[in-house]
């Protein structure tokens, strides 16, 4: 038989294949990508028309209605503060926008793993443009809902603004983290799913949405305080009431999204022909 | 160009070991020249068409891409069955920065699937998906083709479309394929290669790399 020599590359020919690589092309191409994949992303989630993107503010506007509703019916005293819708929903759609976001970058891998035979679609593209569409949506949400509070009621207003700026700016860090690591592990062990949904009452319950964790008994703050949407509920409190005593560490949730976020990543990374068989 | 630099490849096995599928492959494949590996299943086709794409890191070496090359095509892959055949080509436009009439124009012809075209491809058949999927990545500009198996799916009109467009291509592009069928090799390669066991070879005549394929797959019936 005889055998075919290819070419080899020699040093020189090397070297400036070498010199051609550089970063700005790769990086404008991960732009186009991610871009696509946006794209891709909002089709889905809003479905082709715009009256689409109404919808995602049906589940938050139910869940407004419904304390209302509770309000009237049972007049209890208020947590704190005068108005005790506006003390509830600072807890609960904190809570929600954590849950909700965090569980839908969970499926961001297992949903496009289709397209992951492009070389350009990778785990952490399909992460990214998934927690920007998530992070688009929620923030206009948390917008429109504390802007009518607001004018729904001349006693309330909000104390800081650019504190409830940086309050959910913490909280999209920690669900985005979250949500790359739920990521990585669901499309590695499918049934982490089922655990992290049971997750999310005690979450609810933990996270101080119903009472002011500092009121609790201290052994009891301190097991709760664990629970980092909790921190991230006290830092919108403390920017909405002037006097507001919080249960607040602020870096505890920020590290907790980077530290979650970069294992996601890495891991993204180091698993990725696993992640897609 | 696609250059090869002392390119391993290794898999951990569970339990312990490692599994090699290329050790210290070094080469180039200049553009225009039609490639064609076989190697029996397991052999690591696929992961050399991964490696190619660069949707796989090698152990250690390097491969320099210069050109615009494909994904592995192959049947299935490629598109999301919740968007419409037309969203998936945009997706697809987008992503390699091509123009999507083109696209659409020539997918219109090539894969026959009529109104479905805005339907999502969730809803398609086998063949209908099949045919889309190629006739997209038939539509878009390569400078190399990454075919890995599974040419001669469908009905025998769609085979012969298949084969007409691939004939096409391998006059002005290069057609870089992996497969266990000799047949495929004759028809589109100008080189014949064989992987086994961590080693790629290369032969002077496609006959022999036939050859050489034919006695190590006698070899394992035997080993098995």
């Amino acid at each position: 038989m005889a055998e075919l020599k290819l070419q080899s590359a020699d040093a020189n020919l090397i070297r400036d294949l070498q010199d051609r690589q550089s970063f700005w092309p790769a990086f404008v191409e991960t732009l186009r990508v991610t871009k696509a994949m946006v794209q891709r992303e909002a089709i889905t989630r809003y479905g082709s028309s715009r009256l689409g993107y109404l919808l995602a503010f049906v589940e938050p506007t139910l869940y407004f209605l419904a304390f209302i509703l509770l309000r009237t019916f049972i007049r209890d005293k208020v947590p704190f503060g005068e108005s005790a819708v506006l003390f509830l929903i600072s807890g609960f759609i904190t809570v929600r926008v954590f849950i909700m976001v965090s569980r839908r970058i969970m499926f961001s891998i297992t949903a496009n793993r289709t397209l992951m035979v492009f070389p350009s679609v990778t785990p952490l593209t399909a992460m990214t443009a998934r927690a920007a569409i998530e992070t688009f949506t929620m923030s206009t949400i948390l917008v429109v809902f504390y802007f009518f509070i607001i004018i729904g009621s001349e006693s309330t207003r909000i104390n800081d603004l650019v504190e409830i700026t940086f309050a959910a700016l913490a909280l999209f860090v920690l669900t985005i983290g979250v949500g790359f690591l739920n990521a990585v592990i669901v499309s590695l062990f499918p049934s982490y799913r089922m655990i992290y949904s049971i997750m999310s009452l005690p979450l609810l319950i933990t996270s101080g949405v119903f009472y002011v964790p500092a009121l609790l008994p201290i052994e009891l703050a301190n097991i709760i305080a664990w629970n980092p949407v909790l921190h991230c509920v006290e830092w919108f409190r403390v920017a909405i009431y002037i006097d507001y005593v919080a249960t607040l560490d602020k870096s505890y949730p920020v590290q907790l999204g980077l530290i979650c976020g970069g294992i996601g990543i890495i891991f993204s990374r180091a698993f990725r022909v696993r992640i897609l068989d | 160009m696609i250059v090869f630099d002392k390119l391993t490849k290794r898999y951990p096995l569970q339990g312990g070991g490692h599994v090699t599928i290329l050790e210290e492959f070094s080469g180039i494949v200049p553009e225009g020249v039609n490639i064609g590996i076989l190697g029996r299943n397991g052999a690591g086709k696929s992961t050399m068409m991964r490696l190619i794409a660069g949707s796989e890191q090698p152990t250690s070496g390097s491969i320099y891409r210069d050109g615009r090359i494909s994904w592995p095509l192959g049947f299935s892959g490629g598109l999301h069955p919740a968007l419409t055949g037309r969203q998936n080509m945009r997706f697809i436009a987008d992503l390699y920065d091509q123009d999507l009439g083109d696209i659409v124009t020539f997918v219109e012809d090539f894969a026959e699937i009529g109104r479905f075209i805005d339907q999502p491809v969730g809803s398609y058949s086998s063949g209908m998906r099949a045919r889309l999927s190629f006739g997209i990545s038939m539509a878009l500009e390569f400078d190399y083709y990454l075919i890995d198996e599974v040419i001669g799916v469908g009905d025998a009109s769609f085979r012969q479309k298949c084969d007409d467009v691939l004939t096409l291509r391998r006059q002005t592009t290069s057609i870089f394929l992996v497969s266990h069928s000799a047949r495929l090799l004759r028809q589109f390669c100008d080189i014949g290669g064989v992987i086994q066991n961590g080693k790629l070879t290369f032969y002077e005549t496609l006959e022999e790399a036939i050859e050489v394929h034919a006695f190590n797959q006698k070899v394992v019936a035997i080993d098995a």
